[in-house]
């Protein structure tokens, strides 16, 4: 079967950086996978490259086994990629109600005079459709007519994601998802996760927290200075070895700059 | 229960505006008997028509997250053109203006959209950029028109009873709030102000939709100098500054945020009418010309002071709820 999505030897470099470095890897139908990594490991980077935020300096992208040229967010979003910000640079209007939110830029109108002349919103469509899709993915929410900007973090987190379904999403990638929500949200969050996966919706989640990783995960890939050093199905590794292989690599890179300096 | 009473003070800090109407005419009525007479209310109506509708203009905007400060010398030049045309073509007379507001909104905008200018600061700029062209296209005097025929009517004419800039100020006043509250274009307005990279992110083109936003404001002040230019006869360069108080006044007073994303366009029209009553209240009660200024000066500052608390209680609502 042809995996989803396919990296092969993609590099990025920002002037002399190099923040992705020879990275391949697949990502199935409905798969899972875990990325992880110390700070400026290049786990952002690789996300938004997939996202189509950036281009990579070389290497190529495919999508279903075709090869992915036009590097847009928009052009991805069709390719049905999906990315899910952190809530402080969040994707969502504050002052708009849920259902306003979920709705956004793909309204459903009322027909006027008997016609289909896309002017006056059908709110109460939308706002019915907004707690099918809420209910059906067990988010809890006062009302769909609440403005997002009363909603807890968490909240405003689960909703992004249920956007995502709602825009037919087939890859959604969520870049540290539960850094700033209580852990009470965060299970909340990684729940819908695993219902996406359940709808066959594949994707890539980053976080700091191992147990985030390895209640959602499928495969586990860890990045070191923009390189890939492990790529493992979940069942053939622990916590502990994922840890190891962030912290010895951390330290390897240590012993590797000291030895750089005095030559460069 | 404290999720209720929240939503409560919420709903009364955002139409404070509508119980501040009504105390004022309360007032009014016991201070002055002629308060409450049809006549009376027609003349208040009547004077707020012109800053009335500008201030839906201008209130779009706001709640768009910009600020539009040229109005004054639009709505001028819209006035002026009206006057200009007037004897040769009333068609003429109706659409020019109209082109001619969209026209000066789209430059306005395309500074602040494609250019990246700071909408207070540019459009100051342009206040004074327009300004001084109607000056020297109209050499700084008086652009007169016909006192008589169709054109005059706007401003002078009656429909069942009602005058016609009053109906019109309702009209628009009940087509925009149709367009905030009913359509794509209105939402796509009020998350411009709140959020743009929201709105960005959810594929909507949203330069498109500020830069739409200035030209409907422009269209909006097109329509006040039509009826500025019926009511006056004669224009001149000046004429549209001494609306610059009222208008912001309004806008602020109504609660639109400056903040943008937030503020109710009926609300906009129930502040322009506190600000008539009070116009008219001190008519009524003699107030000296002198006086009446000064008062004007602080309400304008209270509407400020007022906008801030109601901005923050609202957004301090919104904390302590999380
Ligand atoms: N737009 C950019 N311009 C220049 N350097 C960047 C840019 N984005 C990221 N970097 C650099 O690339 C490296 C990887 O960053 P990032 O992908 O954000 O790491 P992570 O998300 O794993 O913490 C860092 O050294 C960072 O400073
Ligand atoms: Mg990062």
């Amino acid at each position: 079967m042809t995996p989803l999505i396919e990296l092969r030897n993609i590099y990025k470099f920002f002037g002399g950086l190099c923040a992705t470095n020879d990275v391949s890897l697949t990502i199935g139908k409905g798969e899972v996978i875990g990325l992880v990594g110390d700070n400026a490991a290049g786990k952002s980077t690789l996300m938004k490259i997939i996202a189509g935020v950036h281009k990579p300096t070389s290497g190529e992208y495919l999508i279903d086994g075709e090869k992915f040229v036009a590097h847009s967010p928009r052009s991805a979003r069709n390719a049905g990629i999906e990315m899910v910000f952190q809530i402080q640079d969040m994707a969502l209007v504050p002052e708009l109600d849920v259902a306003d939110n979920l709705f956004l830029g793909k309204e459903l109108y009322r027909k006027t005079l008997g016609l289909n002349l896309n002017l006056v919103l059908d709110r109460r469509a939308m706002q019915e459709r907004s707690r099918v899709l809420l209910h059906e993915l067990g988010i809890n929410i006062p009302a769909v007519t609440e403005k997002v900007k009363y909603l807890s973090g968490g909240q405003q987190q689960s909703v992004s994601i249920a956007r995502t379904v709602f825009f037919d999403a087939r890859l959604v990638i969520l870049d540290e998802p539960t850094s700033s929500i209580s852990i009470k949200e965060t299970r909340k969050v990684l729940d819908l996760i695993l219902q996406l996966k359940a709808k066959g919706i594949s994707s890539i989640i980053v976080s700091h927290r191992m147990d985030d990783i390895f209640t959602t995960a499928d495969r586990i890939l860890v990045l070191r200075r923009g390189r890939k050093i492990e790529d493992v199905r979940k069942e053939h590794t622990s916590m502990d070895d994922i840890i190891k292989k962030i912290i010895n690599a951390e330290k390897e890179s240590m012993s590797q700059e000291t030895l750089n300096q005095p030559t460069a | 229960m404290k999720d209720v009473s929240k939503r409560l003070a919420q709903l009364c800090l955002s139409h404070s505006i509508v119980a501040v109407l009504i105390l004022l005419s309360v007032a009014m009525a016991l201070l002055s008997d002629k308060f409450f007479t049809a006549a009376n209310w027609a003349n208040v109506l009547n004077n707020l028509a012109v800053p009335g509708i500008v201030a839906l203009g201008v209130a779009l905007v706001v709640i768009a997250g910009g600020i539009d400060l040229s109005f004054s010398s639009m709505l001028a030049a819209c006035a002026a053109l009206a006057a200009w045309l007037q004897p040769q073509n009333f068609w003429l007379a109706l659409i020019g203006p109209l082109a001619l507001g969209a026209a000066l909104g789209a430059f306005n905008g395309l500074l602040v959209v494609k250019l990246g200018a700071n909408p207070l600061i540019s459009t100051l700029g342009t206040q004074w950029l327009f300004l001084a062209a109607l000056f020297i296209i109209t050499g700084g005097g008086i652009v007169q028109g016909n006192m008589e025929g169709p054109f005059h009517l706007i401003a002078n004419g009656r429909l069942a009873g009602v005058p016609l800039p009053i109906l019109l100020l309702l009209l628009l006043a009940a087509a925009t709030s149709f367009l905030t509250t009913q359509t794509s274009l209105g939402k796509y307005i009020y998350a411009h102000g709140s959020n743009n990279c929201g709105l960005r992110f959810a594929g909507v083109n949203a330069n498109a939709v500020y830069l739409k936003t200035f030209v409907l404001m422009g269209l909006i002040v097109g329509v006040a100098g039509i009826v500025l230019s019926s009511r006056l006869g004669g224009v001149r360069p000046t004429e549209g500054n001494r609306y610059l108080i009222v208008v912001l006044t309004a806008v602020l007073l109504s609660g639109v945020s400056l903040n943008g994303g937030v503020g109710s366009l009926f609300h906009v029209l129930i502040a322009t009418v506190v600000l008539g009553v009070i116009d008219n209240g001190m008519v009524l009660l003699a107030v000296e010309y002198k006086y009446q200024q000064m008062i004007k000066g602080c309400v304008f500052i209270l509407a400020i002071l007022y906008n801030n608390y109601t901005t923050k209680q609202l957004a301090m609502l919104r904390v302590s709820k999380r």
